[in-house]
């Protein structure tokens, strides 16, 4: 119900909102979508995954180039979701033999790999000057009528990772891999599968990035930032829960809009101690809190927003309140 | 040929020795106590800058601020440890990896906007030099060799220290099996925190000798943290053995890169061993198995 009133929201945003605000709504958007699509790998399935920037800045490079090679939005849309997905599958399967904190620096090397091809292969990329594709006509409405969708699929996408057989293949890894595997789970086959499925979301992000600033370059493709918001942002929220990525990254990107439009300075210095203190007492996020649970629990709803997302496979999606 | 072979192969020591002794500390403590430390670079950077101020202010010579550098960079590791460390460990290994990236990130944070804000956000090296000499066509750089001597001194140190304390043999001991410490008697607590301050002291000690070779920006810590990373990773995590073969390795790829093949592929090629060493041997050259 509440999914209801906030999707029409959105969609009736652009009628009152100026264009500030829909280009805030836009970026909130996109980074919905890199949190809920961070959170399968790492929530679900508990391997960290600290290059999930890699996928967007593939995905926005992958459009730009298309679209200066004259290929067109859709063909630049559809190749720049291909090639994140098949980036995802060429990583994943040398990657998927390490685990733990092994995973996470590797995955974090991966993009910094990305980085640097990225500022060195001047022919295509533009260096670190970076790519510009020429404007086009109403890309505001229609990239933020893009993200909007982008944001609902990222949510059902890791609802049905939540309720699904395959996302408790996923809920095994996590808990205990080795066990999984000798009850029968195909892990490897899942961890890799899991890990294309988070890919193509962020691809796509890219792709309408790109389309709405018309610019991307090395540091805001495949920089450190991109790559550590959606692991602060569902860390912050409760990782391994459909609606704890959702509340970090908006109110994240809350606490950014107020500090950076209403304080001079010390801005980071503030997100740096907003990060301690959720670290230090709230090892589970917003959503695992005592005082969150609670008025869940005075609200009737079921608790599946404790540790484990959901158990109840028959039942299907539940009424979010997305 | 040869002699530009040794020049780039000396730079290639020199720096070694600088990641061994930077990356230690933050292997040690990953080793001991499973924590990601993300903001050790910036202890590098903050006792760089103390260096810097005790050379431009007080006119110490930066060989002897970095043993004050050290020792204060003790201090505030253990206040750190205390503060902030000490609420992490315990967790179960997933929760200790995702809140350790997270609150380390967070005093990277900290570190660096303060830094930035106090200072200003130029980037400044300590203004030091020494007299160069010439042995058969190859520049030896005085106060780089200097450095070498001092960095091999203070790794063979750690060394002594590690394998003849007492306490040095109890941090090698719970970082290979924490619980077998415990059985056997070893205060663990204490042994983190001794791990924990000794790694900031190494790396706000060589904070200084780095600053007086390259220079040092605010900003610089989380880039620098990465790299050290990857220096652990290849060699091993938990072992000063490790952190110096990765920390060689590394540096030789990079010096030998940066000349012959062009200075911009430089930064890759940490990541790029780090890959490829993580394949062959995922637990590191020198690692042991889980």
């Amino acid at each position: 119900m509440i999914s209801f009133v906030l999707l029409a929201g959105a969609f009736a945003a652009p009628a009152i909102a100026n264009s500030y605000q829909i280009s805030v709504l836009f970026f909130l958007f996109i980074a919905v979508a890199m949190t809920e699509t961070y959170d399968i790998t790492a929530g679900y399935m508990g391997y960290l995954n600290l290059g999930h920037g890699a996928f967007f800045g593939i995905g926005a490079y992958i459009y730009g180039m298309t679209v200066l090679r004259d290929g067109g939005t859709v063909t630049g849309l559809i190749l720049s979701v291909v090639a994140a997905m098949a980036f995802a599958s060429v990583v994943g399967y040398p990657l998927f033999r390490l685990r733990g904190a092994y995973f996470a620096i590797a995955t974090f090397g991966i993009l910094k790999l990305m980085e640097v091809l990225a500022s060195n292969l001047r022919d295509l990329t533009g260096g670190t000057t970076g790519l510009s594709i020429p404007p086009t006509d109403g890309s505001t409405m229609i990239t933020y009528y893009l993200s909007v969708l982008l944001c609902v699929a990222s949510v059902a996408l890791n609802a049905w990772f939540a309720t699904s057989r395959f996302g408790l293949g996923l809920l095994t890894i996590r808990e205990d891999e080795e066990v999984a595997e000798a009850s029968g789970v195909q892990t490897g086959r899942l961890k890799l599968c899991a890990l294309v499925a988070s890919a193509a979301l962020p691809g796509f992000a890219g792709a309408i990035y790109m389309w709405q600033t018309t610019y991307i370059d090395p540091d805001s493709g495949f920089g450190s930032s991109v790559a550590f918001a959606p692991v602060i942002m569902a860390v912050l929220g409760g990782g391994g829960t459909i609606v704890g990525p959702l509340v970090g990254t908006v109110f994240l990107t809350i606490v950014q809009e107020v500090l950076w439009s209403h304080v001079g300075y010390l801005q980071l210095t503030m997100y740096g101690v907003v990060l301690i203190s959720v670290g230090i007492m709230m090892p589970g996020g917003l959503m695992r809190s005592r005082l969150i649970s609670r008025l869940y629990a005075l609200a009737g709803f079921p608790d599946h927003y404790g540790y484990y997302p959901s158990r109840q496979l028959k039942s299907g999606a539940h009424s979010e309140n997305t | 040929m040869v002699s530009v072979f040794l020049q780039v192969l000396i730079g290639a020591i020199l720096q070694g020795a600088l990641y061994t002794l930077g990356a230690v500390g933050l292997s040690l403590s990953f080793g001991v106590l499973k924590i990601l430390n993300l903001s050790h670079g910036d202890f590098l950077m903050l006792g760089g800058l103390l260096g810097f101020l005790a050379l431009v202010h007080l006119g110490i010579n930066p060989f002897i601020s970095a043993a004050g550098v050290a020792v204060i960079g003790l201090l505030v590791g253990a206040v750190f440890y205390r503060l902030l460390i000490a609420r992490i460990v315990g967790r179960s290994f997933r929760q200790m990896l995702i809140t350790s990236v997270m609150t380390t990130l967070g005093v990277a944070l900290v570190i660096e906007d303060l830094t930035s804000f106090l200072w200003g956000g130029g980037s400044t090296g300590i203004p030091f030099q020494m007299r160069d000499f010439v042995v058969g066509g190859v520049v030896f750089p005085g106060l780089r060799l200097t450095l070498l001597a001092g960095t091999i001194f203070l790794t063979f140190a750690l060394h002594l220290f590690l394998s003849r304390t007492f306490i040095g043999r109890a941090i090698v001991a719970s970082s290979v099996n924490r619980v077998g410490a415990i059985v056997v008697g070893i205060n663990t607590e204490f042994v983190a925190v001794v791990t924990f301050s000794i790694g900031i002291a190494l790396a706000a000690g060589t904070g200084v000798f780095y600053a007086t070779l390259y220079s040092i920006e605010p900003f610089m810590g989380l880039a620098l943290t990465l790299k050290y990373l990857a220096v652990i990773i290849i060699g091993g995590m938990g072992s000063l053995m490790g952190a110096m073969v990765g920390g060689f390795i590394v540096a030789a790829v990079e010096a030998y890169t940066s000349y012959f093949v062009g200075a911009e592929w430089a930064p890759m090629t940490a990541f790029v061993i780090l890959i490829i060493a993580l394949l062959v041997r995922p637990q590191g050259l020198l690692g042991r198995g889980e």
